[in-house]
């Protein structure tokens, strides 16, 4: 009897225990099926929504991409004598060795319509899904270099997780010198090049790109510039602080990469 | 009836959440709009109400994120319990309170939704504290300043649904 007279004026702090219970279920069952499926189930419900909304927002940023498109066009246009000439040589030497050419990627293009970011948490929504071939863990590029992964996926929607996420990871080396590192997350909008011992060859600019020691991602993809090294740490590493060579704030577009690399990841 | 507008309410502020809020994001600090919904929620109908609003709006949101399912769901119940403090009558003559008190439940929010996401990473808590929740919590909390200014004030009060004790 009192627990119900309990139950009636308490039902306040009934209904926050149940929800604080279902929430704590929740969080320790993450990565069930069910879940997995749940997500996709609310991507396309939310989907069409974010979409429409999408094309809104993007307004606000025409006039300044146009601008920096120009400037890229100009700068891609002298980049690409340079690049021809690369490639011809690259071509001369991959046949005298009986390379595979492995430049055949798959590329899906698809649209951004939605971000969810704070200072920890970094994903957008692509208005691709299943539906083009899209699966959970694919690389998602621009022509600046590497965004992110997908991290999950419905019909017609997905999620990609990018590299600012605090839970990305991605093995990647260091194009001039070939020194190995793992690229992750620092604090808000921040990524570090870790695991390089300290007397690696290493320096501000260095160009660092995707390893493709990795099932995930393709090898030779931009990941970023070092900006900042750091040696004063009594550890065995360095801190390199990185800068992304994508410019998050201004994502639009991405292209998925479908094509897997075949090695073993790590 | 009233469900079907307190739904569309939190469809439109989760697609507002992820489409508009960015781009009123200060170095990766964007506003709750979603919470701005759950506190209303809370102050109008009381706390039940506010509470499965709450953790309805929270799981829906976090199906948009990388973060774990059901962070969203704890950190708004609990938020949306103590806002629902704010639409009893014993506040309606007592401003300094109900800003005190909505503070408070903004922050409680941001408190225990980063606290979970942090798990695992680089940040102490002191970091968070100060270069996330505080200035999250101070950013939502100027949102929800407006938003109250905009609307009438008998939209505010309590209404029909909300318990009276």
């Amino acid at each position: 009897m009192r627990f119900a007279e309990w139950f009636i004026t308490g039902r306040d702090f009934v209904a926050l225990l149940i929800a604080v219970v279902l929430s704590l279920v929740l969080i320790l069952t993450n990565e069930g099926r069910q879940t997995q499926m749940l997500r996709a189930w609310t991507f396309g419900g939310f989907g069409i929504l974010l979409e429409q909304m999408s094309s809104f927002t993007r307004y606000r940023n025409l006039q300044e991409e146009n601008r920096w498109l120009s400037q890229r066009s100009a700068d891609l246009m002298l980049q690409n004598s340079e690049l021809y000439e690369a490639l011809v040589e690259n071509q001369r030497l991959r046949e005298l060795l009986a390379f595979k050419n492995e430049s055949g990627q798959e590329l899906v293009p698809a649209k951004v319509i939605g971000r969810n970011e704070n200072s920890l948490i970094h994903s957008v929504f692509l208005a691709a899904g299943e539906e083009d071939g899209l699966q959970k863990d694919m690389a998602v590029v621009t022509s600046q270099g590497l965004v992110g992964k997908i991290y999950a996926v419905s019909k017609n929607q997905a999620t990609a997780q990018l590299l600012l996420d605090r839970n990305f990871r991605v093995g990647v080396i260091v194009q001039r010198s070939r020194v190995n590192g793992v690229v992750k997350w620092l604090d808000s909008g921040n990524v570090i090049l870790s695991e390089v011992a300290k007397r690696s060859d290493v320096r501000i600019g260095d160009r660092v790109v995707t390893s493709g020691l990795s099932t995930i991602f393709p090898g030779g993809l931009e990941v970023g510039y070092i900006a900042r090294l750091d040696d004063a740490d009594p550890g065995m590493f360095i801190e390199i602080a990185l800068q992304p060579s994508v410019d998050f704030s201004k994502l639009e577009e991405v292209f998925v990469v479908k094509t897997r690399p075949g090695s073993v990841d790590f | 009836m009233t469900i079907i507008i307190y739904i569309v309410l939190f469809v439109i502020a989760i697609v507002l959440q992820l489409t508009v809020a960015p781009l009123f994001a200060i170095e990766g600090i964007a506003p709750d709009l979603v919470l701005l919904v759950v506190v209303f929620v809370a102050m109008k109908r009381g706390k039940v109400w506010g509470i499965a609003a709450g953790f309805v709006a929270g799981l829906a949101y976090d199906f948009f994120g990388t973060a774990f399912l059901g962070v969203s769901s704890l950190a708004n119940s609990v938020a949306a319990f103590l806002a629902g403090l704010l639409g009893g009558p014993q506040f309606e003559e007592k401003p300094a309170e109900m800003i005190g008190l909505l503070a408070t439940s903004v922050f409680i929010h941001h408190l225990i939704y980063f606290t979970i996401i942090r798990i695992g990473s680089f940040y102490s808590f002191g970091q968070l504290l100060v270069r996330v929740i505080l200035p999250q919590s101070f950013y939502t909390l100027v949102f929800v300043a407006i938003f109250y200014s905009i609307l009438p004030k008998s939209s505010v009060s309590h209404g029909s649904g909300y318990s009276k004790r």
